[in-house]
């Protein structure tokens, strides 16, 4: 009795159990119509590019120092955070052209004194690079750079690349080096560079949306034959560097800081904003709506023509140019507020006890304070 | 007493049964998927033959369905769509053809409409999307036989083109480097015709049996940089840096090489054209630097040309124009700084003048190689020259094919 009423009790709790799970509705056992079709994706389909791991085609990992070499054209994406810490290893080696590298996130670090390069593609061509993080460990103090990581982030000769949302952080030498050998213009854009011993981006092509902060060297520099640089902001460190070197190239909608060089310099520059210590604010051919401060520097240079721009100096010319229209420039200490060789028109400056306009042609200008003069031959429209 | 305890027990079976699986009040919705398919984590559709949609017959892949495809691996075979709505993600793979291929790497023809293509590259092959609304970004274009990416009525952004050919027997015309309505952000050097080509809806055999365009669409152009260093084949600019006559056409910088030689002086090829120009760069070895029907803060140089003039624009306002051409007066040729109908605030120089202008050229400054007459004008308002320049008349009412009524020159306000 005792039994049958214990085996009862078992089966009738074990029924209560399990009931509710052969309840659930099994599905339609009729098939669909028509004949059947791939509905099955493979592991390699849903994710076709390569992961760079040990044995994947076209990747090959040095086990001495963790470097990354990939060999083949291809797609591909890192899986983990990647450290070396071996002197002089680079992280990741590109001999192929054709490269997608998707750092999916992910960082390389450095961890040794002296390290090679973040990313290294030479002089392969068509290497794009987006999606991570290269940092070392790199500190600044003063303008003066140590400490230990990466020697540079990107760098390579080949042309053609591509770097988007990347972010280059404490490496020892330049954060982005993609100058190439072949005049092939390359595209940076939305990177962050911040504290670097040498230049911030440096490519021939075009650089938006971007920051090169803390930077030894100038903070973005377009060499000859380039396009320029768009919503961007630079900030050099070092002694010597510019903030944006633009010399053959526009550049709009953007901001350079520097010791030495010029803050922006720029074949035209548009809605720019340039500082320099003992170097130019703003220089180019023409400038419109720019403001370009220094110390003892010149504010703002314009080659030819500037319109409706502000330059300021303590101890130099606020605004140098050919034609300046609608301009206002100060200089504290400089030899002139405005220095203009061919027409000064609607245009304000100050230079107290000083030459505040210097012009041929002075048209309805007007000086802020009344120690100031206009040296002009010949003047116009209540020019004092 | 020991019966009625073995009768709860039961009941105390079932309560600890129920106290491991926690309450017995089933959550209000049905039970959440704990698990994704793979199915789910990749939705889109490999362009695999044999998956829906995919085909191939004729030595091509067709993509028969709209929907959202990717590639899984390098492809060798032309991408034929005939289907609207279709987007390809090339997952960062490379189209891949032997040179002078006759093939396209993507194409679809006029009437596909809304097709996007993103996210590769392209080898000895470019893409043509006929179709309105076609969308191209992030992708690179090597060594295209024809055009690199043909989009007349679509958008393209962040793309590179480098190497464009003079065509084949499948693909007739020489090739452009980026054609469109929109681009955005994009590199086209060395190509055949021009760099970047924005609003040119169609091309056509003129009776001299040469190329030619016509423009018959608004458009825009931002933050580019166009090569060319074809050889002008006729009449206009095709072989333009950038040629966008119906486009604005902002912080963008156009070349046309030396070995693209320009054509008729007053319908010239450039280095850069567009409708508004802004900010840009314009250099061209034959023709004129920038043209455009207004200029703003631009810099212009022609080199030496039949046609040469640093900036050519009805509106040129913080402009710098140089022409350096040092065959002037031949042919009735002429290297103006900068030409135009209102010159506000420029620089120019030139060998035939420093600025020619027609209408009202005030606050200017031009320069004459060897002095002369440095700026020629109408009204001309608080203007200096150098080199002992002068300042005179216009010397013929004519501009952009249009003959005008010329005043006497008139002086003011320090004009000597």
């Amino acid at each position: 009795m005792k039994s049958s009423i214990l085996l009862s009790s078992a089966l009738f709790a074990l029924s209560v159990i399990i009931t509710p799970c052969a309840l659930h509705a099994q599905g339609s056992l009729t098939p669909p119509p028509g004949p059947p079709a791939p509905v099955m994706k493979t592991l390699d389909q849903v994710e076709a590019r390569t992961p760079l791991t040990a044995g994947q085609p076209g990747v090959s990992i040095n086990n001495a120092t963790g470097t990354i070499t990939i060999s083949q054209p291809g797609s591909y994406y890192l899986t983990g955070h990647v450290t070396v810490s071996t002197v002089g290893a680079h992280g990741i080696v590109i001999s192929a052209p054709r490269v997608t590298l998707d750092l999916n996130g992910f960082s390389l670090r450095c961890t040794t004194v002296n390290g090679g390069d973040g990313i290294s593609y030479g002089a392969s061509k068509g290497t794009r690079i987006i999606n991570g993080i290269i940092a070392g460990a790199a500190t600044q103090t003063a303008g003066v750079f140590s400490g230990s990581g990466w020697n540079r982030g990107i760098v390579g000769t080949g042309g053609s690349t591509r770097v988007t949302n990347v972010i280059v952080r404490a490496v020892r030498g330049a954060g982005i080096d993609a100058s190439p050998a072949n005049a092939a213009l390359s595209l940076v854009d939305r990177c962050l560079v911040e504290t670097v011993g040498g230049v911030g981006i440096h490519t021939a092509g075009s650089v938006k949306d971007s920051q090169a902060l803390n930077t030894g060297g100038t903070g973005i520099f377009l060499p000859n034959e380039s396009l320029g640089v768009f919503n961007s902001v630079a900030q050099s460190v070092g002694t010597g560097g510019s903030g944006i070197l633009a010399a053959s190239g526009v550049v709009s909608n953007s901001r350079g800081v520097c010791n030495g060089g010029s803050g922006v310099q720029a074949v035209n520059a548009m809605n720019v904003h340039g500082s320099s210590t003992t170097g130019v604010g703003v220089q180019a051919e023409n400038t419109t709506n720019c403001v370009g401060v220094s110390t003892s520097g010149i504010g703002l240079r314009a080659l030819y023509n500037a319109k409706n721009c502000r330059g300021t100096s303590t101890s130099n010319i606020g605004i140098t140019a050919v034609n300046a229209a609608n301009c206002n420039s100060y200089s504290a200490s400089g030899p002139y507020g405005m220095q203009v060789t061919g027409t000064a028109s609607f245009c304000t400056s100050q230079r107290p006890g000083g030459v505040a306009i210097s012009a041929p042609i002075a048209i309805g200008c007007y000086v802020v304070t009344a120690d100031g003069t206009v040296s002009s031959s010949r003047k116009f429209l209540g020019t004092p | 007493m020991k019966t009625s305890y073995i009768a709860l027990l039961p009941l105390l079976l079932v309560q600890t049964a129920f106290a491991q699986l926690g309450s017995i009040t089933a959550p209000p919705d049905s039970p959440a998927p704990q698990r994704r398919t793979l199915a789910e984590l990749q939705p889109r559709i490999p362009l695999i033959v044999g998956q829906p949609g995919v085909t191939f017959e004729f030595e091509e892949l067709k993509i028969n369905q709209p929907g959202n495809y990717y590639l899984t691996a390098d492809v060798t075979k032309e991408i034929n769509i005939r289907a609207n709505d279709v987007v390809i993600d090339l997952n960062g793979f490379t189209i891949l053809f032997a040179p002078n291929s006759p093939d396209r790497g993507i194409y679809a023809n006029s009437t596909r409409q809304g097709v996007q293509v993103r996210n590769g590259n392209f080898s000895n092959c470019g893409i043509e999307l006929l179709g309105p609304d076609a969308v191209v970004t992030d992708c690179f274009v090597e060594n295209a036989p024809g055009s690199g990416i043909d989009a007349p009525l679509g958008r393209v952004e962040r793309c590179v083109v480098d190497g464009t050919g003079e065509g084949n027997n499948n693909l007739p015309l020489p090739g452009v480097g980026i054609r469109a309505t929109i681009v955005e952000d994009c590199i086209a050097q060395n190509t055949w015709l021009a760099g970047i080509m924005v609003a040119v809806t169609e091309f056509a055999n003129s009776p001299h049996g040469v190329i030619y365009h016509h423009q018959s669409a608004n458009g825009a152009v931002r933050r580019c940089y166009g090569r060319c260093t074809g050889v002008n084949l006729g009449l206009s600019g095709e072989v333009s840096g950038i040629f966008a006559d119906k486009a604005a056409v902002e912080d963008s910088a156009g070349i046309s090489a030396p070995g693209s030689l320009g054509g008729a002086w007053n319908a010239p090829t450039a280095g850069l054209r567009g409708a508004t120009v802004l900010n840009c760069m314009g250099s061209s070895e034959g023709g004129v630097g920038i043209r455009g029907g207004s200029a703003q803060n631009c810099s212009g140089i022609s080199g030496n040309s039949d046609s040469g003039m640093g900036v050519s624009a009805t509106s040129a306002s913080e402009c710098v124009g140089i022409s350096t051409d040092v065959t002037t007066g031949v042919n009735g040729q002429r290297s103006y700084g900068i030409s135009g109908n209102h010159v506000m605030n420029c620089v120019g120089s030139g060998t035939t003048t420093g600025i020619y202008c027609t209408g009202i050229t005030t606050y200017c400054q031009a320069t004459r190689a060897g002095g002369g007459i440095a700026i020629q004008g109408v009204i001309v308002t608080g203007c200096t020259t150098l080199q002992g320049g002068t300042v005179g008349q216009v010397e013929e009412g004519y501009y952009d094919g249009v003959n005008l009524t010329i005043p006497p020159i008139q002086k003011f306000l320090g004009t000597l």
